[in-house]
């Protein structure tokens, strides 16, 4: 094929097609049991009837509403530990000391890894599931946020001693700001992670939410509610990204670091 | 620590036993657990499900991952037809999938290998895709120049310039793997690590839960070391990227 004609077809379209001739075939052919795998347009058309239809309790505004709001609440608390406690590691050594190996040890756990403990503590609910958030939001900040405030020049830091600056100013007006642009960057991942973490934490331990919406459709065994819930889910964790992103390169460009 | 920590829970009683296992159990637990089966299985036969999980996912995903993103990195064709869907798909997270692997396989081996693989192959091909972008010019020239071409050029220049970046991907695919198989395996299971922790979550025994948790840290621990060991011996021209 000639290569200007190449370069001008929509080829991104491509595995799309592929994808929903090949699943409906499947279905159609009997290959694949209907019951296991529902026709293309039975899913989309479920994702559309939940909007106001309720499954599992709710109908999936709400519930990606219910998501949503506890996502944003784990990911504020961690945010509030995670940023005073890396900046205060970074400069205050018998913090870093005692802080450090804990975390270290800490950190090959998997958030999820949690969710038995988060249930023993917290019993099924919200707060169990926030907890088991903020196992995820907190390292990527606290980390980025230690080595941000680590890598702070000296001469900055020397400069605001001699002009005799108290301690909660040089957090506040030194240290933060400079270590911003990293800082946020560890945001981006946290608020990934967050995401990622409230789902899994929603399959096992809340009784609402888009998670527990396609566990309900698993024990039930109706595929095309967990299909459209996980479309659902992909869509605002996609958001999720895209406004983190956003949001950091707005930020960077406003300090006039832009990477 | 561990002092303070002995104390708190068993000496003086500050948190109830309940909620969290002194050392001292923690230790017990560990030693019976060696021979005796908890949950119907020994705890080396639990660590032993997980690991063939995470191993068939990891291995899948790499073996599908790192060529897929070769390929979208070296021909624009391809990374014009394979990136958009690439980049819808993976917005689902791993875990999402598991209520539909356990439609489609019930419970046991095959749901969580498939799971493992779908959380496997996004870093791998994201890492090679971009190795393989980065990949500089002028050595791609030159490797024209003394006659290379097609695949030859992917496989003695392309490939081993990007073979650093690739080797991180493979790395995060690992550590993607067994996060995954412990979130799936709570989900739907009757053995591994995971499972482990469910039944003793059921039962109240939060000297299992820790001691499952402890073992699941220390391999996840040994595997990315293991890893970034054998990248500094295969990789020896060039220094491991800095996470």
């Amino acid at each position: 094929m000639n290569r200007r004609v190449l370069r001008a077809l929509p080829l991104g379209v491509v595995p799309f097609l592929a994808l929903f001739v090949l699943w409906d075939l499947a279905v159609v052919t009997g290959w694949a049991p209907e019951s296991h795998i529902p026709r293309p347009w039975k899913v989309i058309s479920t994702f559309f009837e939940q909007l106001v239809v309720p499954f599992a309790g709710n109908t999936l505004l709400v519930d990606a509403a219910t998501s949503l709001g506890r996502w944003a609440g784990g990911f504020a608390i961690g945010a509030v530990i995670a940023i005073p406690l890396g900046l205060v590691m970074a400069w205050v050594r018998p913090v870093d000391y005692v802080v450090s190996p804990v975390f270290e040890v800490l950190r090959f756990i998997p958030p999820l890894a949690w969710v038995p403990f988060a249930i023993l503590w917290f019993g099924i609910g919200a707060p169990a599931s926030a907890f088991v958030i903020v196992t995820g939001v907190l390292p990527p900040i606290l980390i980025n946020t230690y080595f941000g405030a680590r890598a702070v020049p000296r001469a900055f830091i020397d400069a605001a001693r001699t002009l005799a600056t108290p301690a909660h100013r040089m957090f506040l007006e030194v240290l933060m700001p400079a270590a911003l642009p990293v800082i946020v960057g560890g945001i981006r991942l946290g608020a990934g992670l967050g995401w990622m973490s409230l789902i899994g934490s929603e399959l096992i331990a809340v009784r609402s939410g888009l998670g527990y919406k396609i566990v309900i459709g698993m024990q039930t065994f109706r595929p095309e509610y967990v299909i459209s819930g996980m479309v659902a889910i992909g869509l605002i964790g996609f958001a999720i990204d895209v406004t983190t992103r956003r949001l950091e390169h707005r930020m960077l460009l406003r300090l006039g670091q832009t990477a | 620590m561990l002092l303070l920590w002995q104390m708190a829970t068993a000496w003086f009683g500050w948190i109830k036993p309940l909620f969290l296992a002194s050392p001292a159990t923690l230790w017990d637990a560990f030693v019976t657990s060696l021979r005796e089966s908890y949950g119907g299985a020994t705890l080396p036969e639990h660590v032993l499900v997980s690991l063939q999980e995470v191993l068939a996912g990891f291995v899948g995903g790499v073996a599908v991952g790192v060529p897929l993103g070769v390929a979208m990195g070296w021909s624009p064709t391809v990374g014009r037809t394979m990136s958009p869907f690439f980049n819808t798909v993976r917005q689902v997270p791993p875990l999402a999938w598991v209520p539909l692997a356990v439609v489609w396989f019930g419970i046991g081996f095959a749901p969580k290998a498939f799971v493992i693989f779908i959380a496997a192959v996004v870093p791998s091909t994201i890492n090679a895709f971009v190795g393989v972008r980065m990949v500089d010019r002028d050595l791609l020239n030159a490797a024209r120049v003394f006659g290379a071409g097609g695949w030859r050029l992917v496989r003695q220049a392309v490939v081993p310039s990007a073979a650093p970046l690739i080797f991180t991907g493979i790395r995060l695919s690992l550590q993607i793997s067994w996060t995954t198989v412990v979130a799936a395996e709570l989900l739907a299971s009757s053995a591994g690590l995971g499972f482990m922790m469910v039944n003793a979550s059921r039962n109240l025994q939060p000297e299992f839960i820790m001691l499952s948790m402890a073992m699941i840290g220390l391999l996840g621990a040994l595997m990315t070391q293991a890893l970034e060991r054998l990248q500094r011996r295969l990789i020896s021209w060039e220094e491991p990227p800095r996470e």
